[in-house]
């Protein structure tokens, strides 16, 4: 695994000297899924990300392993009998017969989520490797699990949704809270995590945060006063988001939000759930994020050094999903590709730039700075309500939840000017400038000037 | 700001040509469209917004005209050494409850004055200088205004100077800050700067602590204000009533339209092309009843007792301004349809967005010069109001819903058929959400209870259970033995591609070609056994080599044969021609060989336009999207995905 070269790789020296232990899973079989001509669900994007992760040699940083395929029992724990009994046995002739049509529209089957050859067989393949990424993280044979085919967040316990048919990402949960007492889910999709925060929203072992455009959208949930119910009151919590959500608005939020999660409720393990609609250009969703912003996400959860489990979810512009991906497979092991992207089977998808990065378009960005100060006042204010550590009493909380890494943070920075493309003069005035922003113009600085001359 | 500009005479202030970003108002003043934008993109927070942009109006004026400054040159807001804008209206009011400027010298408070406007304590010297330089003279000027209102303000308010409109604010600040005592507006503030406010005031402080109090202060604030704008506005509304009946004016006035071309489009565009300065200040006067109009909508948004009837009046007229405001941003434009004869006008409806606008234009200038009187009192409000000079948002709206649908998005025809008939509809709810920040959109959907939706989470009370390490899987990587004992040439981990190559024509399909099978081996040699257990002999255009060459032909003939633009699906027939491959051998192919061949054209033939990565450039939809296209499925991901547009603002 010991490579002399770890190109522009994050640093391996502070407190984050112990480099992660990766494991990924993988079906092989994945690619050849077809949810159906027009579909914008595709599993080919799963291998394309494959692809471009062996071409730029980041297995040898990982633990790759073929996913056990869950059985019906293993996702009835979380799903319906009738649900289960139904997935595993429709197939697209069978569909056809009238008697099937009280069912198709009892679990939402049909034009969302159709029903197509090996529906049952991706549902294994992707909720067995969200379980087996939870099992490496139970055992502890892993710092950082991997499952791209998974992620499928809007499964409901009798009703498919969303293109998700089987939530892979409770069944990875459950598996997790087995061992953890508390375990944190942190959903960047731009759509809703309903799935999952309705699965828990009863529950304070698990806290869900969901990132994602509210309003006239799918799947219409997640409202800022959606916070969760009973013993679960206050551990749910969402940030409705508008259009054109640029990388500096959504780690505005993101890091102070998430580090107080992190503060606050001391996961004994994280689920990230990556979804990359919520890049600029995805064919589905509405934000304008940079893969390298997207993944700024799974980097500031990395540096936290909590068990983490890393899923897929949407994502309908294929090239940009396989970059994301794997550009987040660097991120977890901890290197720095080359932009250009190495020769690799997929090559032409990702023309005519041949690039890993692309700069996002411009798209007007309709979350106002003042609104994003009170969605994170509001939010912050909700954590504060969290008693310490719950669960459990407070000394019982594992040393493992430790403080990010100052000297990663630091020294983050440097790769990170090229991962902005100078977007951020510094991390620290950020802050206080997005407020004045908007409103400086250049008349504005040179009477700036003046005035702080006058104030002399 | 922009608003003072429209005090002038006949209301053609705006008719400057030339200089579009900078007019220059009868007062002289320098106008900036931008600034107005700037404040319009900060609507959302509207009433506290409206006041500091009304407040911030007052002190401009003010500064002009009674201290006789430059105060062009003066930024407004003004900005502190560290850029942080100051709150003009804040400030004077936390100097205010101190009792003033001359008292908080002496009681030399200045940092607490910077701290409570939640500038920071360190930052006392430039507020103090803030307030010098803006404030201070308006302060005295309100004391002595106060002393004397009985007397000057009734006979000056109806006077149409500068210094009359002055003494119009001047009262009605002056009844502002009577009323609430400033202390609504601060507690609003205090409401959206909860943590800011939290360290420096204490009253916040008990408000913070008991969150029910606190949004009741602050709703009972929200109330107040809304108050105050509706009785603002109460005047505007009876105008815009009027210039909506306008629009609504029967169509037999159309056949008297004297218009200089023949075409109503054509018209439109030769007259925006060539600054025409009549026709530009149509547009720009339709602008201005734009934002009128929407001042009246938040102002009916208020009131219970709105007519549907008039609802609707507003829906066209909304309809009917969005589409001047994007025709006049790209006359040119394709999308731009040509219009019928003058000729044929007659017969079309007044459905028709160009009629309207014809109808409009005739009635509206009918009316102005006409009714001098209407003309007055609308720019009494005009300078009355600031919330009038937000940008209209919804123009953006139709600007992106143009370029969405110029980059023919994945959905076809039907779903452009269905979003057009319900556009009326649709204009109208957009410019109400414009109005709201995702914050004070209401729930749309609630968390169902009960044992059928959440996951029972068992208790816990330490590890109870083992997890069955069968969930590991099969490890492929890294390989149980390595099988060659030499070492393995291989790229360092992350490295990219070199770009310079001795291929004949670099970047050609050749020269791609043969450096991914270059590349190929390489990975090949280093992956062992695993290259064949991820099944990168499968991946890539190699796949084909498994097909005959009839097949190829056979499965791109189909393809091409069934164009999506014809409802046609290709994929049933391909599985029903290839009865003796599997799905996943024809999902292979596709993926890997027939759009990996068409992006490879693609890529060189027409880079700019590559949004068909995969289908995008077949509608495909039609399949998933058949025999639904009607039906409106607010449930559904693939539908909300194209909904976007429509919320873009």
């Amino acid at each position: 695994m010991g490579d002399a070269h770890e190109g522009a790789s994050l640093p391996s020296t502070g407190t984050d000297a112990t480099k992660r232990r990766v494991t990924y899973f993988y079906e092989p079989s994945i690619g050849d899924y077809y949810y159906g001509q027009g579909h914008p669900m595709k599993p080919h994007r799963i291998r394309m990300a494959h692809n471009l992760i062996v071409h730029y040699g980041l297995h040898r940083r990982m633990e790759i392993n073929r996913p056990f395929p869950a059985d019906a029992a293993d996702i009835r724990r979380f799903h319906s009998e009738d649900y289960v009994q139904f997935l595993s046995s429709v197939t697209p002739t069978s569909v056809l017969d009238p008697s099937f049509n009280r069912n198709l529209r009892k679990f939402n089957v049909g034009e969302d989520c159709p029903v197509f050859d090996g529906l049952f067989g991706f549902c294994q393949a992707s909720a067995g490797g969200s379980i087996g990424a939870a099992v490496k993280l139970n055992l502890g044979y892993a710092d950082i699990a991997l499952n791209w085919a998974g992620g499928l967040h809007h499964a409901k316990k009798s009703e498919a949704s969303g293109f998700c048919y089987v939530n892979d990402i409770v069944l990875g949960i459950l598996e997790l809270l087995k061992v953890h007492k508390r375990v944190l889910y942190v959903d960047i999709d731009v759509h809703h995590g309903d799935g999952v925060e309705e699965a828990f929203y009863t529950t304070d072992r698990v806290m869900t945060v969901s990132f994602h455009k509210y309003g006239e959208f799918f799947p219409g949930s997640g409202h800022i006063k959606d916070i969760g119910a009973g013993p679960g009151k206050n551990y749910a919590l969402n940030i409705p988001l508008n259009d054109g959500l640029d990388d500096e608005t959504f780690r505005g939020l993101f890091r102070p939000i998430i580090q107080k999660v992190m503060d606050v409720y001391q996961p004994d393990a994280v689920v990230l759930q990556c979804g990359a609609d919520s890049l600029s250009g995805d064919r589905l969703g509405c934000f304008n994020l940079s893969v390298k912003g997207h993944a700024d996400c799974l980097r500031f959860l990395r540096s936290f050094n909590v068990p983490l489990m890393v899923l897929g979810g949407g994502g309908y512009t294929i090239r940009n999903v396989a970059r994301c991906w794997c550009y987040e497979a660097a991120v977890a092991v901890g290197v720095e590709p080359d932009n250009k992207l190495p020769y690799n089977e997929y090559y032409e998808y990702f023309g005519p730039d041949y690039t890993l990065h692309v700069d996002p378009g411009y798209m007007e960005n309709l979350n106002a700075p003042k609104d994003m100060e009170k969605i994170r006042n509001i939010l912050l204010e909700q954590l504060s309500r969290l008693p310490h550590a719950p669960s459990v009493p407070f000394q019982q909380t594992p040393p493992t939840v430790e403080v990010p890494e100052e000297a990663e943070e630091d020294m983050e920075r440097k790769p990170k000017r090229r991962i902005w493309n100078g977007d951020y003069d510094s991390d620290g005035e950020k802050e206080e400038r997005s407020n004045g922003r908007s409103l400086i113009s250049d008349s504005h600085l040179v009477a700036k000037d003046e005035m702080r001359e006058d104030t002399d | 700001m922009a608003g003072w500009s429209m005090v002038a005479d006949n209301g053609h202030a705006l008719d400057c040509v030339g200089n579009p970003q900078k007019k220059l108002g009868p007062d002289g003043l320098l106008v900036d469209f931008e600034e107005v934008s700037r404040w319009s993109a900060l609507k959302t927070l509207q009433p506290v917004k409206t006041y500091q942009c009304w407040f911030t109006d007052l002190v401009k004026i003010f500064l002009k005209n009674d201290c006789a400054l430059e105060a062009g040159f003066w930024t407004l807001p003004p900005m502190l050494g560290d850029g942080q804008p100051v709150d003009l209206l804040n400030l004077f009011l936390v100097v205010r409850n101190k009792g003033g400027y001359d008292a908080v010298c002496k009681n030399g408070t200045w940092d607490l004055v910077a701290e409570e406007s939640g500038l920071g304590l360190s930052l006392a010297s430039s507020v103090k200088l803030v307030y010098i330089k803006y404030l201070d003279a308006l302060e005295k000027w309100l004391q002595g205004f106060i002393d004397e209102k009985h007397s000057k303000s009734n006979s000056n308010a109806s006077s149409s100077g500068l210094s009359g409109v002055l003494m119009e604010l001047g009262a009605q600040f002056n009844g502002f800050l009577r009323d609430a005592q400033g202390s609504k507006y601060l507690d609003l503030k205090s409401e959206l700067n909860l943590n800011s406010m939290l360290e420096s005031c204490e009253s916040e402080k008990c408000d913070v602590d008991d969150e029910e109090s606190s949004l009741l202060d602050s709703s009972k604030a929200v109330v107040g204000l809304a108050e105050l704008q509706t009785i603002c506005l109460a005047e505007l509304q009876t105008i815009c009533n009027k210039v909506v009946n306008c629009s609504e004016m029967d169509s037999s006035t159309c056949g008297e339209e004297k218009s200089k071309g023949e075409n109503p489009i054509s018209y439109l565009r030769k007259s925006v092309e060539a600054c025409n300065e009549d026709d530009k200040s149509m547009v720009m006067e339709m602008c201005e009843i734009n934002e009128c109009a929407n001042v009246m909508e938040l102002e009916l948004d208020n009131s219970e007792e709105l007519s549907s009837s008039r609802k609707r009046k507003r829906e066209s007229l909304h309809k009917m301004l969005n589409w001047v405001t994007w025709i006049a941003r790209d006359p040119c434009g394709p999308d731009v349809a040509a219009l019928p004869e003058r000729a044929k006008w007659n017969s079309f409806g007044s459905e028709e967005l160009w009629k309207q606008v014809l109808l409009f234009r005739e009635t509206f200038f009918l009316k102005r010069s006409i009714d001098s009187s209407t003309e007055q009192s609308w720019q009494k409000y005009q300078k009355m109001h600031p919330c009038m000079y937000d940008d209209h948002v919804g123009t953006s709206y139709n600007l992106r819903e143009r370029l969405k649908c110029s980059r023919k998005l994945f959905l076809g025809d039907a779903h452009e058929a269905q979003s057009s008939s319900s556009a009326t509809q649709r204009v109208c709810h957009d410019d109400f959400l414009t109005e709201h920040p995702v914050l004070e959109l209401p729930p749309e959907k609630e968390v169902p209870l009960g044992p059928d939706f959440q996951v029972e989470v068992p208790e816990w009370k330490g590890l109870v259970s083992e997890s069955d390490v069968k969930w590991l899987g099969t490890k492929i990587w890294p390989l149980a033995k390595v099988e060659s004992k030499f070492i393995i040439e291989r790229d360092p981990i992350g490295k990219g591609r070199q770009d310079s190559c001795g291929c004949e024509v670099p970047k050609s399909t050749e020269c791609v070609r043969f450096h991914t099978t270059e590349q190929k081996l390489k990975v090949k040699r280093e992956l062992g056994i695993a290259f064949h257990q991820w099944r990168f002999d499968k991946m890539g255009e190699e796949v084909k080599l498994s097909w005959k060459k009839e097949e190829e032909e056979k499965f791109k003939t189909i393809v091409r044969s069934n164009p999506s633009s014809l409802d046609k699906c290709f994929w049933d027939e391909i599985v029903n021609s290839f009865t003796t491959k599997k799905r996943e051998d024809l999902v292979s192919y596709y993926y890997n060989v027939f759009l990996l061949q068409r992006r490879a054209q693609q890529n060189r033939c027409t880079p700019s336009c590559i949004n068909s990565d995969d289908d995008d450039d077949e509608p495909e939809f039609v399949l998933v999207t058949n025999g639904h296209e009607a039906a409106k499925s607010p449930g559904s991901l693939i539908r909300s995905g194209k909904k976007v547009p429509k919320n873009v603002k």
